[in-house]
Protein backbone atom coordinates (compact mmCIF):
# COMPACT_ATOMS: atom_id res chain seq x y z
CA UNK A 1 0.00 0.00 0.00
CA UNK A 2 1.50 3.30 -1.08
CA UNK A 3 0.59 6.15 1.19
CA UNK A 4 0.30 9.44 -0.55
CA UNK A 5 -1.27 12.72 0.33
CA UNK A 6 -4.75 13.29 -1.17
CA UNK A 7 -6.39 16.62 -1.15
CA UNK A 8 -10.01 15.44 -0.76
CA UNK A 9 -11.93 12.27 0.03
CA UNK A 10 -14.96 10.90 -1.88
CA UNK A 11 -17.40 13.15 -0.09
CA UNK A 12 -15.38 16.20 -0.99
CA UNK A 13 -14.04 16.81 2.49
CA UNK A 14 -10.31 17.41 2.93
CA UNK A 15 -8.64 13.99 3.24
CA UNK A 16 -6.26 13.37 6.12
CA UNK A 17 -2.62 13.66 5.22
CA UNK A 18 -0.43 10.51 5.23
CA UNK A 19 3.28 10.25 4.58
CA UNK A 20 4.47 8.20 1.62
CA UNK A 21 6.35 4.96 2.15
CA UNK A 22 9.50 6.65 0.90
CA UNK A 23 9.09 9.28 3.59
CA UNK A 24 8.76 6.51 6.16
CA UNK A 25 11.98 4.95 4.87
CA UNK A 26 13.73 8.29 5.31
CA UNK A 27 12.26 8.46 8.83
CA UNK A 28 13.58 4.99 9.60
CA UNK A 29 17.11 5.96 8.58
CA UNK A 30 16.99 9.34 10.30
CA UNK A 31 17.20 11.22 7.01
CA UNK A 32 14.21 13.45 7.67
CA UNK A 33 14.61 17.13 8.51
CA UNK A 34 14.38 17.64 12.33
CA UNK A 35 11.06 19.53 12.30
CA UNK A 36 9.53 17.06 9.83
CA UNK A 37 10.84 14.13 11.84
CA UNK A 38 8.84 15.05 14.95
CA UNK A 39 5.67 15.48 12.92
CA UNK A 40 6.13 12.12 11.14
CA UNK A 41 7.03 10.29 14.33
CA UNK A 42 3.92 11.54 16.04
CA UNK A 43 1.77 10.72 13.03
CA UNK A 44 2.86 7.09 12.72
CA UNK A 45 2.18 6.54 16.43
CA UNK A 46 -1.38 7.78 16.19
CA UNK A 47 -2.55 7.06 12.64
CA UNK A 48 -4.30 3.69 12.31
CA UNK A 49 -3.53 3.57 8.57
CA UNK A 50 0.15 4.41 8.83
CA UNK A 51 1.03 2.46 11.97
CA UNK A 52 0.99 -1.02 10.37
CA UNK A 53 2.98 0.21 7.38
CA UNK A 54 5.55 1.82 9.65
CA UNK A 55 5.75 -1.35 11.75
CA UNK A 56 6.21 -3.53 8.69
CA UNK A 57 9.04 -1.31 7.42
CA UNK A 58 10.78 -1.43 10.79
CA UNK A 59 10.37 -5.18 11.14
CA UNK A 60 11.46 -5.92 7.59
CA UNK A 61 14.59 -3.84 7.88
CA UNK A 62 15.29 -5.24 11.33
CA UNK A 63 15.04 -8.73 9.82
CA UNK A 64 17.66 -7.78 7.26
CA UNK A 65 20.03 -7.22 10.18
CA UNK A 66 19.72 -10.87 11.16
CA UNK A 67 21.93 -11.73 8.20
CA UNK A 68 25.24 -11.25 9.91
CA UNK A 69 28.54 -11.26 8.07
CA UNK A 70 31.01 -13.76 9.49
CA UNK A 71 33.96 -12.05 11.10
CA UNK A 72 37.26 -12.43 9.30
CA UNK A 73 40.04 -14.15 11.27
CA UNK A 74 41.61 -12.39 14.24
CA UNK A 75 44.83 -11.73 12.34
CA UNK A 76 42.96 -10.37 9.30
CA UNK A 77 44.57 -6.92 9.44
CA UNK A 78 48.08 -8.35 9.73
CA UNK A 79 47.60 -10.75 6.82
CA UNK A 80 45.92 -8.04 4.76
CA UNK A 81 48.83 -5.67 5.35
CA UNK A 82 51.29 -8.41 4.34
CA UNK A 83 49.34 -8.94 1.10
CA UNK A 84 49.07 -5.25 0.39
CA UNK A 85 52.70 -4.56 1.20
CA UNK A 86 53.83 -7.38 -1.06
CA UNK A 87 51.97 -5.69 -3.91
CA UNK A 88 52.93 -2.07 -3.31
CA UNK A 89 56.61 -2.77 -2.76
CA UNK A 90 59.02 -3.16 0.05
CA UNK A 91 60.04 -0.33 2.37
CA UNK A 92 63.72 0.56 2.34
CA UNK A 93 65.58 -2.25 4.12
CA UNK A 94 66.98 -1.41 7.53
CA UNK A 95 70.02 -3.58 6.86
CA UNK A 96 73.04 -1.77 5.43
CA UNK A 97 72.67 -1.61 1.68
CA UNK A 98 76.12 -3.05 1.08
CA UNK A 99 75.32 -6.20 3.05
CA UNK A 100 76.25 -9.14 0.78
CA UNK A 101 72.84 -10.77 1.23
CA UNK A 102 71.34 -7.93 -0.82
CA UNK A 103 73.77 -7.09 -3.56
CA UNK A 104 75.35 -10.46 -4.28
CA UNK A 105 72.27 -12.42 -5.38
CA UNK A 106 70.68 -9.33 -6.91
CA UNK A 107 73.73 -8.62 -9.06
CA UNK A 108 74.11 -12.16 -10.28
CA UNK A 109 70.41 -12.55 -10.92
CA UNK A 110 69.95 -9.25 -12.64
CA UNK A 111 72.77 -10.03 -15.05
CA UNK A 112 71.35 -13.45 -15.77
CA UNK A 113 67.76 -12.27 -16.05
CA UNK A 114 68.59 -9.30 -18.24
CA UNK A 115 70.34 -11.55 -20.69
CA UNK A 116 67.37 -13.88 -20.78
CA UNK A 117 64.76 -11.17 -20.97
CA UNK A 118 66.61 -9.43 -23.76
CA UNK A 119 66.89 -12.79 -25.48
CA UNK A 120 63.12 -13.21 -24.98
CA UNK A 121 63.38 -16.54 -23.23
CA UNK A 122 63.13 -18.13 -19.86
CA UNK A 123 64.50 -21.62 -20.16
CA UNK A 124 62.74 -22.43 -23.34
CA UNK A 125 64.64 -25.46 -24.63
CA UNK A 126 68.05 -24.51 -25.92
CA UNK A 127 68.57 -25.23 -29.58
CA UNK A 128 70.59 -28.43 -29.86
CA UNK A 129 72.39 -27.04 -32.86
CA UNK A 130 73.40 -23.90 -31.03
CA UNK A 131 76.63 -22.50 -32.40
CA UNK A 132 79.64 -23.72 -30.52
CA UNK A 133 82.51 -21.63 -29.32
CA UNK A 134 83.49 -19.95 -26.12
CA UNK A 135 82.29 -16.39 -26.84
CA UNK A 136 79.23 -16.53 -29.13
CA UNK A 137 75.91 -14.94 -28.00
CA UNK A 138 74.22 -18.32 -27.82
CA UNK A 139 76.94 -19.61 -25.52
CA UNK A 140 76.57 -16.51 -23.35
CA UNK A 141 72.83 -17.07 -23.18
CA UNK A 142 73.38 -20.70 -22.20
CA UNK A 143 75.78 -19.61 -19.48
CA UNK A 144 73.26 -17.08 -18.15
CA UNK A 145 70.54 -19.68 -18.23
CA UNK A 146 72.71 -22.05 -16.23
CA UNK A 147 73.34 -19.31 -13.66
CA UNK A 148 69.62 -18.61 -13.44
CA UNK A 149 68.77 -22.28 -13.07
CA UNK A 150 71.29 -22.70 -10.28
CA UNK A 151 69.93 -19.64 -8.48
CA UNK A 152 66.31 -20.72 -8.91
CA UNK A 153 67.14 -24.24 -7.84
CA UNK A 154 68.60 -22.81 -4.64
CA UNK A 155 65.57 -20.56 -4.17
CA UNK A 156 63.13 -23.44 -4.53
CA UNK A 157 65.18 -25.76 -2.36
CA UNK A 158 65.27 -23.22 0.48
CA UNK A 159 61.56 -22.54 0.03
CA UNK A 160 60.78 -26.24 0.14
CA UNK A 161 62.81 -26.73 3.31
CA UNK A 162 61.01 -23.82 4.94
CA UNK A 163 57.57 -25.14 3.97
CA UNK A 164 58.45 -28.63 5.18
CA UNK A 165 59.61 -27.16 8.47
CA UNK A 166 56.24 -25.48 8.98
CA UNK A 167 54.27 -28.53 7.91
CA UNK A 168 56.18 -30.71 10.39
CA UNK A 169 56.35 -28.27 13.30
CA UNK A 170 55.42 -30.02 16.58
CA UNK A 171 52.04 -29.13 18.13
CA UNK A 172 53.33 -26.79 20.81
CA UNK A 173 51.60 -23.71 22.20
CA UNK A 174 53.68 -21.28 20.15
CA UNK A 175 56.31 -21.67 17.46
CA UNK A 176 59.07 -19.10 17.76
CA UNK A 177 60.28 -17.68 14.47
CA UNK A 178 63.60 -15.97 14.01
CA UNK A 179 65.75 -17.58 11.41
CA UNK A 180 62.61 -18.62 9.51
CA UNK A 181 61.43 -15.03 9.14
CA UNK A 182 64.83 -13.88 7.88
CA UNK A 183 64.92 -16.77 5.43
CA UNK A 184 61.40 -16.01 4.23
CA UNK A 185 62.34 -12.33 3.88
CA UNK A 186 65.29 -13.22 1.64
CA UNK A 187 63.17 -15.59 -0.39
CA UNK A 188 60.45 -12.96 -0.92
CA UNK A 189 62.99 -10.57 -2.47
CA UNK A 190 64.58 -13.07 -4.83
CA UNK A 191 61.28 -14.80 -5.60
CA UNK A 192 59.71 -11.52 -6.65
CA UNK A 193 62.46 -11.00 -9.20
CA UNK A 194 61.85 -14.46 -10.68
CA UNK A 195 58.11 -13.93 -10.70
CA UNK A 196 58.32 -10.57 -12.47
CA UNK A 197 60.66 -12.02 -15.04
CA UNK A 198 58.39 -15.00 -15.58
CA UNK A 199 55.46 -12.62 -16.07
CA UNK A 200 57.36 -10.43 -18.52
CA UNK A 201 58.49 -13.40 -20.54
CA UNK A 202 54.95 -14.81 -20.67
CA UNK A 203 55.58 -17.85 -18.46
CA UNK A 204 52.34 -17.33 -16.60
CA UNK A 205 52.14 -20.79 -15.10
CA UNK A 206 55.50 -20.34 -13.43
CA UNK A 207 54.54 -16.81 -12.37
CA UNK A 208 51.35 -18.14 -10.73
CA UNK A 209 53.25 -20.74 -8.71
CA UNK A 210 55.82 -18.18 -7.62
CA UNK A 211 53.03 -15.80 -6.63
CA UNK A 212 51.36 -18.45 -4.45
CA UNK A 213 54.71 -19.18 -2.87
CA UNK A 214 55.41 -15.49 -2.35
CA UNK A 215 52.14 -14.97 -0.48
CA UNK A 216 52.98 -17.66 2.04
CA UNK A 217 56.54 -16.39 2.38
CA UNK A 218 55.26 -12.87 2.95
CA UNK A 219 52.96 -14.12 5.71
CA UNK A 220 55.91 -15.76 7.42
CA UNK A 221 58.28 -12.84 6.89
CA UNK A 222 55.85 -10.15 8.00
CA UNK A 223 54.11 -12.19 10.67
CA UNK A 224 54.66 -12.12 14.41
CA UNK A 225 57.82 -13.46 16.02
CA UNK A 226 55.91 -16.42 17.43
CA UNK A 227 53.03 -18.29 15.84
CA UNK A 228 50.25 -19.54 18.05
CA UNK A 229 48.77 -22.91 17.23
CA UNK A 230 45.81 -21.45 15.29
CA UNK A 231 48.08 -19.30 13.12
CA UNK A 232 50.24 -22.29 12.35
CA UNK A 233 47.20 -24.35 11.40
CA UNK A 234 45.97 -21.56 9.13
CA UNK A 235 49.36 -21.36 7.44
CA UNK A 236 49.47 -25.11 6.96
CA UNK A 237 45.96 -25.08 5.55
CA UNK A 238 46.97 -22.45 3.01
CA UNK A 239 50.04 -24.45 1.98
CA UNK A 240 47.87 -27.53 1.57
CA UNK A 241 45.03 -25.76 -0.22
CA UNK A 242 47.41 -24.32 -2.79
CA UNK A 243 49.19 -27.67 -3.10
CA UNK A 244 52.25 -25.54 -2.74
CA UNK A 245 54.77 -28.09 -1.58
CA UNK A 246 53.89 -30.38 -4.46
CA UNK A 247 54.13 -27.55 -7.01
CA UNK A 248 57.49 -26.43 -5.66
CA UNK A 249 58.82 -29.98 -5.89
CA UNK A 250 57.57 -30.41 -9.45
CA UNK A 251 59.14 -27.10 -10.43
CA UNK A 252 62.43 -28.11 -8.81
CA UNK A 253 62.33 -31.36 -10.76
CA UNK A 254 61.77 -29.47 -14.03
CA UNK A 255 64.69 -27.18 -13.30
CA UNK A 256 67.04 -30.02 -12.49
CA UNK A 257 65.98 -31.81 -15.64
CA UNK A 258 66.72 -28.66 -17.60
CA UNK A 259 70.12 -28.38 -15.91
CA UNK A 260 70.94 -31.94 -16.95
CA UNK A 261 69.89 -31.18 -20.54
CA UNK A 262 72.12 -28.13 -20.65
CA UNK A 263 75.00 -30.09 -19.16
CA UNK A 264 74.59 -32.79 -21.83
CA UNK A 265 74.60 -30.18 -24.61
CA UNK A 266 77.66 -28.57 -23.05
CA UNK A 267 79.51 -31.88 -22.83
CA UNK A 268 78.76 -32.44 -26.52
CA UNK A 269 80.53 -29.19 -27.40
CA UNK A 270 84.03 -29.51 -28.78
CA UNK B 1 48.83 8.83 19.97
CA UNK B 2 47.58 7.02 16.85
CA UNK B 3 47.50 8.92 13.58
CA UNK B 4 44.10 10.05 12.41
CA UNK B 5 43.10 9.19 8.85
CA UNK B 6 44.03 12.53 7.32
CA UNK B 7 47.47 12.53 8.94
CA UNK B 8 48.05 8.92 7.88
CA UNK B 9 47.20 9.77 4.27
CA UNK B 10 49.48 12.82 4.36
CA UNK B 11 52.41 10.78 5.65
CA UNK B 12 51.71 7.90 3.28
CA UNK B 13 51.79 10.37 0.39
CA UNK B 14 55.38 11.11 1.27
CA UNK B 15 56.24 7.41 1.10
CA UNK B 16 55.67 6.36 4.71
CA UNK B 17 54.32 2.83 4.35
CA UNK B 18 53.79 2.42 8.08
CA UNK B 19 51.37 5.33 7.92
CA UNK B 20 49.50 3.57 5.14
CA UNK B 21 49.39 0.51 7.33
CA UNK B 22 47.37 2.53 9.85
CA UNK B 23 44.63 2.85 7.22
CA UNK B 24 44.77 -0.87 6.44
CA UNK B 25 44.49 -1.75 10.13
CA UNK B 26 41.67 0.71 10.70
CA UNK B 27 39.45 0.11 7.68
CA UNK B 28 40.04 -3.50 6.58
CA UNK B 29 37.18 -5.04 8.52
CA UNK B 30 34.60 -2.47 7.50
CA UNK B 31 35.57 -2.82 3.86
CA UNK B 32 35.51 -6.59 4.24
CA UNK B 33 31.89 -6.46 5.42
CA UNK B 34 30.90 -4.26 2.50
CA UNK B 35 32.73 -6.54 0.06
CA UNK B 36 31.26 -9.68 1.61
CA UNK B 37 27.75 -8.36 1.28
CA UNK B 38 28.45 -7.34 -2.29
CA UNK B 39 29.84 -10.75 -3.28
CA UNK B 40 28.61 -13.24 -0.67
CA UNK B 41 31.99 -14.96 -0.47
CA UNK B 42 34.79 -14.58 2.07
CA UNK B 43 37.61 -15.24 -0.40
CA UNK B 44 36.24 -12.71 -2.85
CA UNK B 45 35.79 -10.16 -0.08
CA UNK B 46 39.43 -10.59 0.99
CA UNK B 47 40.63 -10.10 -2.57
CA UNK B 48 38.49 -6.99 -2.94
CA UNK B 49 39.86 -5.48 0.27
CA UNK B 50 43.39 -6.16 -0.93
CA UNK B 51 42.71 -4.62 -4.34
CA UNK B 52 41.06 -1.64 -2.66
CA UNK B 53 44.16 -0.80 -0.64
CA UNK B 54 46.51 -1.40 -3.56
CA UNK B 55 44.44 0.98 -5.72
CA UNK B 56 44.21 3.45 -2.85
CA UNK B 57 47.98 3.44 -2.41
CA UNK B 58 48.49 4.09 -6.11
CA UNK B 59 45.91 6.87 -6.07
CA UNK B 60 47.21 8.61 -2.95
CA UNK B 61 48.44 11.60 -4.91
CA UNK B 62 44.90 12.16 -6.20
CA UNK B 63 43.32 12.16 -2.74
CA UNK B 64 42.12 15.60 -1.76
CA UNK B 65 42.82 16.62 1.82
CA UNK B 66 39.29 17.92 2.38
CA UNK B 67 37.74 14.56 1.45
CA UNK B 68 36.75 11.90 3.92
CA UNK B 69 39.11 8.91 3.89
CA UNK B 70 36.34 6.38 4.64
CA UNK B 71 34.25 7.67 1.76
CA UNK B 72 37.24 7.58 -0.54
CA UNK B 73 37.99 3.96 0.43
CA UNK B 74 34.32 3.01 0.07
CA UNK B 75 34.29 4.40 -3.42
CA UNK B 76 37.36 2.40 -4.39
CA UNK B 77 36.02 -0.75 -2.71
CA UNK B 78 32.69 -0.39 -4.47
CA UNK B 79 34.42 -0.05 -7.85
CA UNK B 80 36.62 -3.05 -7.08
CA UNK B 81 33.56 -5.10 -6.10
CA UNK B 82 31.68 -4.12 -9.25
CA UNK B 83 34.69 -5.00 -11.41
CA UNK B 84 34.92 -8.29 -9.59
CA UNK B 85 31.25 -9.13 -10.00
CA UNK B 86 31.32 -8.26 -13.67
CA UNK B 87 34.29 -10.53 -14.24
CA UNK B 88 32.79 -13.38 -12.24
CA UNK B 89 30.76 -15.88 -14.23
CA UNK B 90 27.17 -16.29 -13.11
CA UNK B 91 27.73 -19.95 -12.24
CA UNK B 92 30.12 -18.95 -9.50
CA UNK B 93 27.46 -17.17 -7.49
CA UNK B 94 27.34 -18.76 -4.05
CA UNK B 95 24.91 -21.59 -3.58
CA UNK B 96 21.96 -21.26 -1.25
CA UNK B 97 23.39 -23.79 1.20
CA UNK B 98 26.76 -22.11 1.33
CA UNK B 99 25.08 -18.75 1.82
CA UNK B 100 23.03 -20.22 4.63
CA UNK B 101 26.12 -21.45 6.38
CA UNK B 102 28.03 -18.22 5.97
CA UNK B 103 25.28 -15.80 6.76
CA UNK B 104 24.14 -17.46 9.96
CA UNK B 105 24.37 -15.05 12.88
CA UNK B 106 27.66 -15.03 14.74
CA UNK B 107 26.25 -14.13 18.16
CA UNK B 108 26.42 -16.77 20.88
CA UNK B 109 23.55 -18.19 22.85
CA UNK B 110 20.69 -18.72 20.38
CA UNK B 111 18.84 -22.02 20.21
CA UNK B 112 19.16 -24.32 17.23
CA UNK B 113 15.74 -23.13 16.02
CA UNK B 114 16.93 -19.55 16.20
CA UNK B 115 20.00 -20.42 14.20
CA UNK B 116 18.01 -22.21 11.53
CA UNK B 117 15.50 -19.39 11.38
CA UNK B 118 18.16 -16.69 11.19
CA UNK B 119 20.01 -18.79 8.65
CA UNK B 120 16.91 -18.80 6.49
CA UNK B 121 16.72 -15.04 6.81
CA UNK B 122 20.39 -14.82 5.89
CA UNK B 123 19.84 -16.85 2.76
CA UNK B 124 16.82 -14.73 1.86
CA UNK B 125 18.72 -11.51 2.41
CA UNK B 126 21.62 -12.78 0.36
CA UNK B 127 19.28 -13.78 -2.44
CA UNK B 128 17.43 -10.47 -2.29
CA UNK B 129 20.66 -8.49 -2.38
CA UNK B 130 21.62 -10.46 -5.46
CA UNK B 131 18.42 -9.21 -7.13
CA UNK B 132 19.31 -5.54 -6.68
CA UNK B 133 21.14 -3.52 -9.29
CA UNK B 134 24.75 -2.68 -8.50
CA UNK B 135 23.91 0.87 -7.50
CA UNK B 136 20.87 -0.19 -5.48
CA UNK B 137 22.89 -2.81 -3.64
CA UNK B 138 25.80 -0.52 -2.89
CA UNK B 139 23.51 2.32 -1.80
CA UNK B 140 21.47 0.03 0.42
CA UNK B 141 24.52 -1.64 1.99
CA UNK B 142 26.18 1.66 2.70
CA UNK B 143 23.04 3.20 4.18
CA UNK B 144 21.67 0.24 6.07
CA UNK B 145 24.75 -1.56 7.34
CA UNK B 146 27.42 1.10 7.35
CA UNK B 147 25.41 4.17 8.31
CA UNK B 148 26.73 6.35 5.48
CA UNK B 149 24.80 9.53 4.81
CA UNK B 150 22.93 10.01 1.53
CA UNK B 151 25.47 12.67 0.54
CA UNK B 152 28.38 10.30 1.19
CA UNK B 153 26.72 7.52 -0.78
CA UNK B 154 25.96 9.86 -3.66
CA UNK B 155 29.55 11.06 -3.67
CA UNK B 156 30.87 7.52 -3.55
CA UNK B 157 28.64 6.24 -6.32
CA UNK B 158 28.82 9.38 -8.40
CA UNK B 159 25.09 10.03 -8.19
CA UNK B 160 22.97 13.06 -7.36
CA UNK B 161 21.11 13.15 -4.04
CA UNK B 162 17.72 12.43 -5.60
CA UNK B 163 19.08 9.49 -7.59
CA UNK B 164 20.77 8.16 -4.47
CA UNK B 165 17.54 8.38 -2.51
CA UNK B 166 15.62 6.59 -5.24
CA UNK B 167 18.21 3.81 -5.34
CA UNK B 168 17.72 3.34 -1.62
CA UNK B 169 13.92 3.46 -1.94
CA UNK B 170 13.92 0.84 -4.69
CA UNK B 171 16.30 -1.36 -2.73
CA UNK B 172 14.22 -1.09 0.45
CA UNK B 173 11.05 -1.95 -1.46
CA UNK B 174 12.68 -5.12 -2.82
CA UNK B 175 14.17 -6.07 0.53
CA UNK B 176 10.80 -5.59 2.24
CA UNK B 177 9.16 -7.85 -0.32
CA UNK B 178 11.82 -10.49 0.32
CA UNK B 179 11.36 -10.27 4.09
CA UNK B 180 7.56 -10.33 4.00
CA UNK B 181 7.11 -13.93 5.12
CA UNK B 182 9.47 -13.45 8.06
CA UNK B 183 7.66 -10.36 9.21
CA UNK B 184 4.30 -12.13 8.92
CA UNK B 185 5.47 -14.94 11.21
CA UNK B 186 7.39 -12.76 13.59
CA UNK B 187 4.61 -12.56 16.14
CA UNK B 188 4.65 -16.35 16.53
CA UNK B 189 8.33 -16.27 17.50
CA UNK B 190 8.90 -14.42 20.75
CA UNK B 191 12.47 -13.58 21.51
CA UNK B 192 13.65 -13.24 17.94
CA UNK B 193 14.51 -10.03 16.11
CA UNK B 194 11.06 -8.51 16.43
CA UNK B 195 11.67 -5.27 18.27
CA UNK B 196 7.98 -4.53 18.62
CA UNK B 197 7.54 -7.07 21.41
Amino acid sequence: MEHAGMSHDQSGRPAPWHPTEDELVLLFYGDTAPDEEARLAEHVQTCADCQPVWQEIRESLAAVDAAAVPDPPADFERVMWARVQAAIGEPAPHTRWWAPRYWLPAGVLTAALLTLVIGGRLWTPAAPDMPTGPIGPAAEAAQSERALLVAMDGHLERSELLLVEFMNAPPTDAVRLGFERDTADDLVSSGRLYRQTATHTGNLELAAILEDLERVLVEIARGPGALIHEDLDALRARIEEDDLLFKVRVLSGDIRERQRTLATVSEGDP
Amino acid sequence: MPLDDAAAVAKAKSGDQEAFRVLVDRHSRTLYRLAFRMTGRAEDAEDIVQDTFIRAFRQLSRFEARSNVSTWLYRIAFNCAVDYLRSRPRREVATEDAALERLAPASSGPTMDDLVYAGEIGARVHHALGGLSENERAAFLMRHYHGCSIEEIGHTLGMKTSATKHSIFRAVKKMRAAMQSFVATAEQRPGTWNTQE
